[in-house]
């Protein structure tokens, strides 16, 4: 028996046309995109033109030469970051921050180079919008928070604080890992001046591939300088988007997979994945609360989430229970910190973390009904 | 015979003006970039002047942001 209930690490099954559209260019026309411009990198560069289309439209991007691909969210967050600091700025983040953002700003703040405010959150993960809006200086560049939390599935109020740097006129990025395919999000909107995100989680596609939607007016410095397939005369990197940000070949076929992946999700209709896994969430969670000794955290019931359970059982460690779910019944989840140690810190689980279980479109009701029985059976 | 050839500086751009041409109902051909005219980016849009409306492309390509160099070039 295989339960996958990772999904929040990557998404796993994958759908079959993401398989299919990676082999078909790995196969039939596996060129470089835009370095020359014979038939098979003429398509190659169309499916690449194609994604950062889709992406636009899926997020509201103003223009599509503003989605820049990068390996992963990692990526993405610390290419703004370095890229758009300079000396002398202040930022502010939130204690439900993952890792790929606290420690590239760590690491900046020890360099001395910004100033750092870490906004507190609630035992249910959310923003302290009050402290948020007090914590602004003269010097505040930016505001950076993830969208969904990968320990709770709290979403945060992105458009009350998108409203809030808006007024302030700061710069307010967005870490959408988990949020991006299954919580709908218009940068326009929400006022989002940048959004990181990844391709393997709930958009559906193969890991390496994730990236950036930036707002007209933001230069980002590219950390990375080289070749672009454009303006070859010059011996300095090209200035315009997306190439100012893409050095180096691209991840064609994890691009092709992430288009893939982002068209099973339009063809599904978002709304339908999201009812659909928020319905089995909220089935896991009512069963979970029937049973003695078992604490959840995050957003009570009635609250939006995503459709990931984080949980602890009486007087055993979360990686001792993640350990027997898998190795027992083949449930596989994670446990711990899940790179996101301040998160631990405000719901109060820091340092031996949570078992998590997070769901996918793929996820059933038997799946969690088997999963159910398995926990009442460890406790 | 001569052709109109528009060069962009991305191939982003080249690929969004083919979209946005193509969308118009302008028939053109994609062709690697003359190196006599430009060493930008690999991809440019080759039109037959018979078809070329400078107007009409001007004004949807600037519309979107994009900016094109236009010249010409002499098949034999």
């Amino acid at each position: 028996m295989n339960i996958y209930l990772d999904n929040s690490a990557t998404s796993w099954p994958k759908p079959i046309t993401v398989i299919e559209t990676i082999t078909s260019y790995m196969t039939d026309f596996g060129a470089s995109p835009g370095r020359s411009a014979h038939h098979f990198s003429v398509k190659a560069a169309k499916e690449v033109f194609e994604t950062r289309e889709l992406l636009a439209s899926l997020f509201n991007t103003p223009s599509s030469d503003r989605v820049v691909f990068t390996a992963n969210a990692t990526q993405a967050i610390n290419t703004a970051l370095f890229g758009l600091l300079k000396k002398g700025d202040h930022v502010i983040t939130s204690y439900m921050e993952h890792n790929s953002v606290v420690r590239p700003l760590r690491h900046l703040e020890q360099k001395g180079i910004i100033e750092l405010s870490i906004i507190d959150c609630d035992k249910e993960g959310y923003i302290n919008l009050e402290k948020l809006k007090n914590s602004f200086r003269s010097n505040t560049k930016l505001v950076v928070t993830i969208h969904g939390s990968n320990v709770t599935g709290t979403i945060q109020p992105i458009k009350q604080i998108g409203k809030i740097c808006k007024s302030k006129n700061v710069l307010y990025m967005v870490d959408a890992s988990q949020s991006a395919g299954i919580i709908p999000i218009d940068m326009q909107e929400d006022n989002i001046d940048i959004l990181a995100f990844t391709g393997h989680k709930e958009l559906y596609g193969p890991m390496g591939i994730g990236g950036l939607c930036i707002k007209n007016d933001i230069q980002i410095e590219s950390l990375m300088h080289g070749g672009t397939g454009s303006r070859s005369e010059s011996e300095t990197h090209p200035h315009f988007y997306p190439d100012r940000l893409e050095a180096g070949t691209l991840n064609t076929a994890g691009i092709i997979g992430l288009k893939a992946g982002i068209q099973y999700i339009l063809d599904q209709g978002m709304n339908n994945m999201l009812k659909k896994q928020l319905q089995l969430t909220d089935y896991f969670y009512c069963k979970l609360k029937e049973t003695n000794d078992i604490t959840i955290y995050g957003p009570t019931r009635n609250r939006e989430r995503l459709p990931i359970i984080s949980l602890n059982i009486k007087d055993k460690m979360p990686s001792d229970i993640a350990y027997t779910l898998d190795k027992e019944f083949g449930i596989m989840t994670r446990a711990g910190l899940h790179c996101s140690p301040l998160a631990h810190k405000t719901i109060g689980t820091f340092p031996h973390g949570t078992v998590r279980f997070s769901m996918s479109c793929f996820t059933t009701k038997e799946d969690i009904d088997y999963t159910i029985d398995k926990i009442k059976l460890i406790q | 015979m001569k052709y109109f050839i528009l060069i962009f500086e991305s191939t982003h751009h080249s690929l969004k003006s083919e979209k946005l041409l193509t969308g118009l109902g302008i028939k053109f051909d994609i062709i690697p970039t003359p190196k006599e005219i430009s060493s930008d980016c690999g991809m440019a849009i080759r039109i037959n002047p018979a078809l070329f409306d400078e107007q009409l492309v001007s004004s949807i390509l600037n519309k979107n942001n994009i900016t094109f160099h236009l010249h010409e070039k002499v098949y034999k």
